[in-house]
């Protein structure tokens, strides 16, 4: 199955990667992606970038590398507030399903509850961004240099996150947005070798 | 972005305030806001009450009604709502925006525009309800306790009773007296909102300006518009602005 939009095919469940050459360049991928710009940096990857922004109709989540918190929230407000803001249900559904995304990483969410975010380690807080984007139940997934400034063994966590977010929802598609080579995404399209392909 | 279309903004979209997280804030800026400025109002309220009788007894050499006459002139009308707002900009006033413009500084203000949260629905809205419901609770407070303590301590020290007092009171004092408290605190509550969200989130500028500037030109600029609004509303209701310089025709 894949998404065909004015021309352009974006397979369902594509994973890609791109290697952005500065801090400025990614925060306009993601400003773009995140539908704030109008147009992505201008270079060889913006064809393919307003392909994936396309396919995904405007449902993005962004997994940012900090986690992208608020301070005045708790660890466990900010993990569901997109999708808690989102939702108009007054029995809050989002956190029900927090729970069992952070069981299924292996985290105690009571743990989260009450905890400021100035407490949280580097890998804790990218934890709950991840979880956070993930409950938004987007069609593309932005994975902001997730393993980035981590130690092997957090860098095996994270990837253990991404598996499960493929293997919970194979058809969604993934990028991944770095400033370095990853290994532990070395596996995903190089979004620039596959606009060379085409 | 100007003070007018942010304030109309908020008006068109208070129905924000259903979403759960945004009465989360709602509530978290009531905390913040009016309990901050209730715990420091107290022993002030009762200071200008007592100062207020004492005056006009001493200085004045006033009987008892005209005491509670100017009591009532002066604090509930005038001094009660503009004290109460003066102690919202300072107390809480400067600490929103400070908190706003480090929000800012942290990118957590584009972080909640990249999850698709608009910052005038999360943040903008539940302040400025916030600081309008809190500005009347605390002015009714004040008043409260300005008068009650103002009645009480003329009990103590003048030849009147307290029931004398009291009924002065309650025949100078009306239904009238307690809509305009509640109209004008609340119009001064969202002034103070529009005015720190506007300098603290750098929404009208087209450079924002750092944490310092803006917590000062938070609090100038709420003063201001507050005194401003005071004249407007005293020329609106009783025709008399500028102590009776200007009189409506």
């Amino acid at each position: 199955m894949s998404a065909a939009l004015g021309g352009a095919v974006v397979p369902l469940g594509a994973r890609y990667r791109l290697l952005a050459p500065a801090r400025p360049y990614r925060d306009a991928v993601l400003r773009y992606l995140a539908g704030l710009d109008a147009e992505p940096p201008q270079d060889g990857a913006a064809p393919k970038l307003r392909e994936l922004r396309q396919a995904a109709g405007g449902r993005v989540a962004i997994a940012f590398e900090d986690g992208g918190l608020l301070q005045w929230l708790d660890a466990w407000q900010n993990a569901i507030l997109p999708a808690d803001f989102h939702a108009l249900e007054k029995l809050r559904p989002a956190r029900r399903r927090a729970r069992g995304i952070f069981a299924a990483l292996g985290h105690d969410p009571d743990v989260l509850a009450g905890r400021p975010v100035g407490g949280l380690s580097l890998l804790e807080s990218r934890l709950v961004g991840f979880v956070k984007a993930m409950l938004m139940e987007a069609d593309l997934l932005v994975l902001d240099g997730l393993h980035e400034r981590l130690g092997p063994e957090e860098q095996q966590q994270v990837s253990g996150w991404i598996r499960l977010f493929r293997d919970r929802y194979p058809l969604r598609r993934l990028l991944y947005v770095g400033l370095h080579e990853e290994p532990a995404v070395a596996e995903f399209d190089d979004l620039r070798d596959d606009l060379r392909r085409a | 972005m100007s003070y007018l279309a942010l304030a109309r903004d908020v008006s068109l979209n208070l129905g924000a305030l259903a979403r759960p997280p945004v009465r989360d804030v709602l509530v978290r800026q009531i905390e913040r806001t009016g309990a901050a400025t209730l715990s420091a109002m107290v022993l002030r309220a009762a200071g200008i009450g007592t100062l207020i009788i004492a005056y006009t007894t001493y200085v004045l050499a006033a009987d008892a009604a005209l005491a509670v006459r100017i009591l009532v002139w002066a604090v509930l009308r005038e001094i009660g709502p503009l004290f109460a707002v003066v102690m919202l900009v300072l107390r809480s006033g400067s600490a929103v925006a400070a908190e706003f413009a480090l929000m800012r500084e942290r990118g957590e203000l584009q972080r909640l525009a990249m999850m698709g949260i608009s910052v005038r629905d999360y943040v903008v809205v539940p302040t400025v309800v916030a600081m309008a419901l809190s500005n009347v609770v605390v002015t009714f407070y004040f008043q409260f306790l300005a008068v009650g303590g103002g009645i009480l301590l003329s009990a103590l020290m003048m030849d009147v009773s307290l029931d004398e007092l009291t009924e002065h009171f309650f025949a100078l004092a009306s239904l009238w007296d307690v809509v305009y408290t509640l109209v004008k605190s609340a119009g001064f509550g969202v002034l103070v909102g529009l005015v720190v969200s506007m300098h603290g989130l750098g929404l009208g500028a087209r450079k924002p300006v750092a944490l310092p500037e803006a917590v000062s030109r938070s609090v100038m600029q709420s003063l201001v518009a507050v005194m401003a609004f005071n004249a407007v509303f005293a020329y609106l209701v009783f025709g008399v602005l500028l102590f009776g310089i200007v009189r409506a025709p």
